[in-house]
């Protein structure tokens, strides 16, 4: 190695990247050349003052904590509250049938809380998601109108595979697909074009206890549908007319069967 | 790279999730901050980056990189969020593929002589950099991620990771560089 060693060399070299042949490699080279030795010294040193000055935010005590009661399952510890020990047993019991009706209210105002929390995360997750798929700035991972091309894609980058409907409804194509991530689950997310709109598919395999699903609704103007075909979930998600959009559906749906 | 679905249970699964997750908290927080640029917006991140790791993670396989797989969440979320989607529209991410590091004279006593620049110069300097370039450093940096886990992180080849660190810390040199020589 008798040329000087290039910037990513001498940046893995300090990253301990390299394997051990080409440690050894570098090693040698560095003990005769003085100006890669600076390199290599300056390097590890910036590395050095980015670690120092990058670790620069820290959490609150408050957010810590809402964060730590998230990581339980979104569950919140109920306090108790004091009795005193001389209470008759006729007020104990009534004081229980309250309370038990209480905490059953409780509950369920919480779950309900927590789906809705759930829904919201999920519908502006799709959201931005398709959104995002739509910007200039960010070109989808496969381009392309044939299904033969589109679905073979994601062999072995999603764990499930799907059907896509040889024939769409008159003004719809299909413009090509993401692999991405829907609530923290690998999705296929398929674009097609409906007339002058874009609508995105996102296919997931659904939770295994969970029941099919079927539903509708609006959020920000958009269109969103959610519905199950055998193993997989899909989710959908536009700003085209609730017919353009369902009709495409149909033919989505009936595709996982055929 | 594969995330495996564990079959069984369906519902989302908190056992492990909080010893697994929780020590990763602080770092998610401080590069959530540093690619958000707004502390509020930061915790929005990371909260809905808990949120998405706990509800997948019946899908995540018990062995492999938890630490990379709950960046990248972070990461795709960040890239989603308004916030994401705004500085992906005024920032061209490869808007430093042609710099070329081999300008650099490694043999003068500015170059060797960067580490010493105190932290805000050094926060300051990070701070110019684009997204792409800012995330490698925070993760092999800060982190102190391996090449192999950026690349699940960033989702891109290790070859690309390598290239970028590199990149990364040249831009960094030259921007440290150009502050000092200003001061003077």
């Amino acid at each position: 190695m008798s040329e000087h060693l290039d910037a990513s060399l001498l940046n893995a070299l300090v990253s301990d990247e390299l394997s051990e042949q080409e440690r050894e490699e570098a090693r040698k080279h560095l003990a005769d050349c003085s100006s890669c030795t600076a390199g290599a010294l300056s390097s590890a040193m910036l590395k050095l003052a980015t670690a120092k000055a990058g670790a620069r935010y820290t959490p609150s005590p408050q957010f810590a904590e809402r964060i730590a009661r998230q990581s339980r399952g979104l569950q919140m510890v109920p306090a108790r509250s004091p009795r005193g020990a001389m209470v008759a047993w006729a007020t104990a019991a009534v004081l229980a049938i309250v309370a038990l009706t209480s905490l059953t209210l409780m509950q369920r105002a919480r779950k309900n809380e927590v789906a809705a929390v759930a829904t919201a995360a999920i519908a502006n997750e799709i959201l931005d998601q398709h959104v995002a798929a739509l910007s200039p700035d960010s070109p989808l991972d496969v381009i392309s109108t044939d299904r033969h091309t589109v679905k073979p894609w994601f062999q072995g980058r999603v764990p499930f595979s799907f059907n896509l409907p040889e024939a769409l409804p008159e003004g719809t194509s299909l413009e090509g697909a993401d692999m991405t991530y829907l609530h923290g689950r690998p999705a296929a997310q398929l674009i097609y074009r409906i007339g002058k709109h874009r609508a995105s598919l996102f296919v997931t395999l659904r939770e295994a206890a969970s029941e099919p699903s079927i539903s509708s609704s609006e959020h920000a103007g958009f269109h969103l549908r959610t519905f199950s075909a055998g193993p997989l979930e899909v989710q959908a998600v536009s700003d085209v007319n609730p017919a353009e959009l369902n009709a495409l559906l149909k033919v989505f749906k009936d595709a996982q069967s055929s | 790279m594969h995330w495996k679905r564990v079959t069984g249970g369906g519902t989302p699964q908190a056992d492990g999730f909080e010893e697994l997750a929780l020590p990763l908290f602080p770092s998610l927080y401080n590069v959530a901050c540093w690619l958000t640029r707004s502390q509020n917006d930061a915790e929005d991140l990371v909260q809905e980056t808990f949120f998405k790791a706990l509800r997948g993670f019946a899908g995540f396989e018990q062995g492999t990189n938890f630490k990379a797989w709950i960046f990248r969440i972070l990461r795709n979320t960040y890239l989603t969020s308004k916030s994401g989607l705004a500085a992906k529209n005024t920032i061209s991410l490869d808007e430093h593929e042609g710099y070329v590091e081999a300008t650099v004279d490694w043999d003068t006593p500015e170059s060797r002589m960067l580490a010493l620049s105190d932290q805000a110069e050094v926060r300051s300097a990070m701070e110019e950099l684009p997204q792409s370039l800012l995330e490698v450093l925070l993760l092999c940096d800060v982190e102190e991620m391996k090449y192999k886990e950026i690349a699940m992180v960033l989702d891109i080849p290790i070859g690309t990771v390598m290239s970028r660190v590199s990149r990364a810390r040249g831009v960094l040199r030259q921007v440290l560089l150009h502050g000092r020589e200003e001061r003077r």
